[in-house]
């Protein structure tokens, strides 16, 4: 199977899901960054830079923008640098725990290598070669930029009333009749419908949508009814 | 369309991780895309050598120009194989023209510079649909998360310049510097035929790259739009669940003998019908059920300040803030440089004081007229050798030495009354000399520090005297050593009456 979603087993053996993130949005992300250090370099150079002393200000802060932007953001900031944080990224290691400062050092000292032979050629195609999407620096490093927030937020469901579900639907299952309620808004009725017909037969009598939207209600507890109460 | 057979996980992305499910899908494709990508651009690349330099321009135009075609036989592999179907390199080839002929005209002139072009390629080829359908589809795809389908072509046509560029700078890694120096003029890469046909394949090697990534990224984008709107996680659970539970797959087939693609494109009456209903809601909207009069009383101070004009007074008033910032940096900027340069020479005056008693030990270092001042010595070859240890009268205490026997004694006085006669006039003696080496330095600065001949001759004929005696224990005539005492005070003037 082809998936974006990487596991990774605890030794608890619970499974976390890691969304690792590609270089089109990462690039982004390293633009609103690139930018912000250039605007705060520049806005010093035209305060300070009148005098000698002033170069010199704008030299040393120009020297810690370029290679310890990131790694202050990545440690103390939850992994988040300014332009990842308004892309929702984050970096962490690879073992799911938050960065810690060594290896966000070595991930930002060795851009460099990822920026040969111009432009982060070398990043992007490194990050094409496995697929967790990590650059030269993030191989090295043991890091993973990652989506901070992969799943949206749950559409609240329509209230049409709730019916228990069969004893025989695992987990799983209750899952997707949830979705499929959740969901509901963006797919045309006549598709509704016809999913709903695949369960018709499992279902029993009744419109085979609005049982799976009951259903739903009462997975998350909308026991309040309304409109038809059938249970 | 068997979703069953499906070879990607389905499950509704957000917008940026379908993307990335497009990379993850170019890596698994990735030769196979290649292969048929570096086929059907050949002619072109073949062409550039081919052409004389100055149609060269042509050719990469147009290589670029026909980039649309060539994405079709990618998505092609990539909407085969994402079903489990594999599909050889010849098939696709065979299928190519058809697949280049597919609305060609628009794809190649204004649809050549549409910024979703990725995302809107598998409804033309795969929908096969064209026209107001085509538009009504692109509506319904585009209404969420098709943000990132212009984001590709605006990365894309960076990062594909940055690779042509990162090209010709490995290029220039690997060249000697004295043939590099050719490498950066104009006319190489804009009129030779070498530099032209670089170039081509420097562009050639970009769209290679980027071609597949591309054509996988919007793919998935449309996937994943057709998986929020048509369910298909949804439809493979369901599908699970009736099995499991029995239900044959005869009726499910019977059930399902639904058209998937194109699914649900509202006809014309639809869409008229969906118009009137839209507004009937923003009339209802706009009644009074759908807003609220509230009347707030909120105290508020009597404000008395200026109101910012935004005309020419205000810029002046700005220009003026940033010149008095400027004012107020540059002020502090001069005193920090007043406070660096004090830190500075606070340095240096406490390494003089700490390790200042080393300059002693070097007196060739000080100039003349310190040297006379500061540099005195208090003794020279274990011998005090300050004016005060000496008598009034050095030749009459030395020949009174003499008479009495004290030979060695006497020799001593005139030594060391010598040698503090030449430190009074600034002659850089170290402790640490040899009397030959005192001896050269009185004779190389003779004439500097003024010291008359006589004196001299009178110095070196006491140095061997002295040496004589004190290492060799040959003292000097009778005469010789009378004489040496009597003529001290008439050629050391200066001791005497210092």
């Amino acid at each position: 199977m082809i998936d974006t979603r990487q596991t990774l087993e605890t030794p608890e053996g619970t499974d976390l899901s890691l969304h690792p993130a590609g270089f089109w949005i990462r690039s982004l992300a390293y633009t609103v960054d690139w930018l912000l250090r250039i605007v705060v370099v520049i806005a010093i150079g035209i305060v300070f830079g009148a005098s000698g002393i002033g170069q010199g200000l704008t030299l040393v802060v120009y020297f810690l923008m370029e290679w310890f932007y990131p790694v202050f953001f990545e440690v103390w900031y939850g992994g988040q640098t300014i332009g990842k944080k308004s892309f929702r990224l984050k970096v962490i290691n690879d073992d799911g725990t938050p960065v810690t400062f060594a290896a966000s050092l070595i991930r930002n000292l060795l851009r460099v290598v990822d920026f040969l032979p111009g432009f982060y050629v070398t990043g992007i195609l490194a990050s094409l070669c496995n697929r967790h999407f990590k650059r030269l620096g993030d191989l090295a490093a043991g890091t993973l930029v990652v989506y901070a927030h992969p799943v949206a937020a749950n559409p609240p469901l329509e209230n049409v009333g709730s019916r228990p579900v069969p004893e025989d639907f695992s987990t799983d299952e209750q899952r997707f009749l949830l979705a499929f309620a959740q969901r509901s808004s963006t797919m045309s009725a006549a598709r509704q419908a016809e999913l709903a017909q695949v369960l018709a037969p499992v279902l029993g009598a009744g419109d085979p949508v609005l049982t799976i939207k009951q259903m739903a209600n009462h997975i998350v507890g909308n026991r309040a009814s309304r409109g038809d109460p059938t249970a | 369309m068997n979703l069953e057979r499906i070879r990607i996980a389905i499950r509704p992305r957000r917008d940026w991780e379908a993307v990335d499910l497009g990379l993850q899908m170019a890596r698994q494709w990735w030769w196979p895309m290649l292969r048929v990508w570096l086929i059907i651009t050949m002619p072109w690349l073949i062409a550039a050598w081919l052409v004389p330099p100055y149609y060269q321009w042509l050719v990469s135009v147009s290589l670029w120009w026909c980039k649309p075609l060539f994405e079709r036989p990618l998505l092609m592999i990539l909407s085969q194989g994402v079903f489990g179907v594999k599909l050889r390199t010849r098939e696709v080839l065979r299928a190519t023209p058809r697949l280049f002929l597919l609305q060609i005209f628009p794809s190649l002139t204004w649809r050549r510079f549409s910024f979703t072009r990725s995302m809107d390629l598998p409804v033309v080829q795969l929908e096969g649909l064209h026209g107001a359908e085509r538009r009504a589809r692109l509506n319904v795809l585009h209404r969420v998360d098709s943000g990132p389908a212009s984001w590709l072509t605006i990365i894309g046509v960076h990062v594909e310049s940055f690779v042509m560029m990162a090209c010709a700078a490995l290029l220039a890694v690997f060249i000697p510097p004295e043939v590099a120096d050719s490498l950066w003029r104009w006319e190489f890469w804009g009129e030779s035929r070498a530099g032209g046909a670089l170039l081509i394949v420097f562009a050639y090697v970009a769209m290679a790259i980027m071609g597949p990534l591309f054509v996988a990224c919007g793919f998935a984008l449309y996937l994943n739009r057709r998986v929020k709107l048509e369910g298909w996680d949804l439809e493979i659970a369901f599908k699970r669940m009736a099995q499991k539970r029995g239900v044959s797959a005869l009726v499910l087939l019977a059930l399902l003998a639904l058209p998937l693609a194109p699914p649900a494109i509202p006809t014309a009456q639809a869409q008229s019908e969906r118009e009137r209903i839209r507004e009937e809601i923003i009339a209802i909207k706009q009644g009074p059920d759908f807003h609220r009069m509230e009347t707030q009383r909120v105290i508020k101070a009597k404000e008395n300040h200026q109101e910012i004009n935004f005309n020419e007074g205000f810029w002046q008033a700005l220009l003026d803030f940033f010149s008095g910032a400027g004012k107020a940096a540059r002020a502090v900027a001069s005193i920090a440089e007043i406070a660096l340069w004090v830190v500075v020479l606070v340095a240096v005056v406490f390494l003089i004081l700490k390790y200042g008693s080393w300059l002693e030990r070097f007196p060739q270092l000080l100039p003349g007229r310190r040297r006379r001042a500061e540099y005195r010595p208090q003794t020279l070859f274990g011998m005090a050798v300050t004016r005060e240890s000496l008598p009034e009268d050095v030749s009459a205490a030395a020949g009174a030495l003499w008479q009495a026997g004290e030979r060695r004694q006497a020799l001593a006085l005139l030594y060391r009354a010598s040698l503090a006669s030449l430190l009074q006039v600034g002659m850089p003696l170290r402790e640490g000399s040899t009397e030959q080496e005192c001896l050269r330095l009185v004779e190389r600065l003779q004439a500097e520090l003024d010291i008359p001949a006589e004196s001299l001759r009178y110095f070196a004929h006491l140095t061997r005297a002295w040496s004589e005696l004190a290492y060799g224990h040959l003292a000097p005539h009778e005469h010789e050593g009378l004489e040496l005492c009597r003529d001290w005070n008439r050629l050391w003037p200066e001791v005497r009456h210092g």
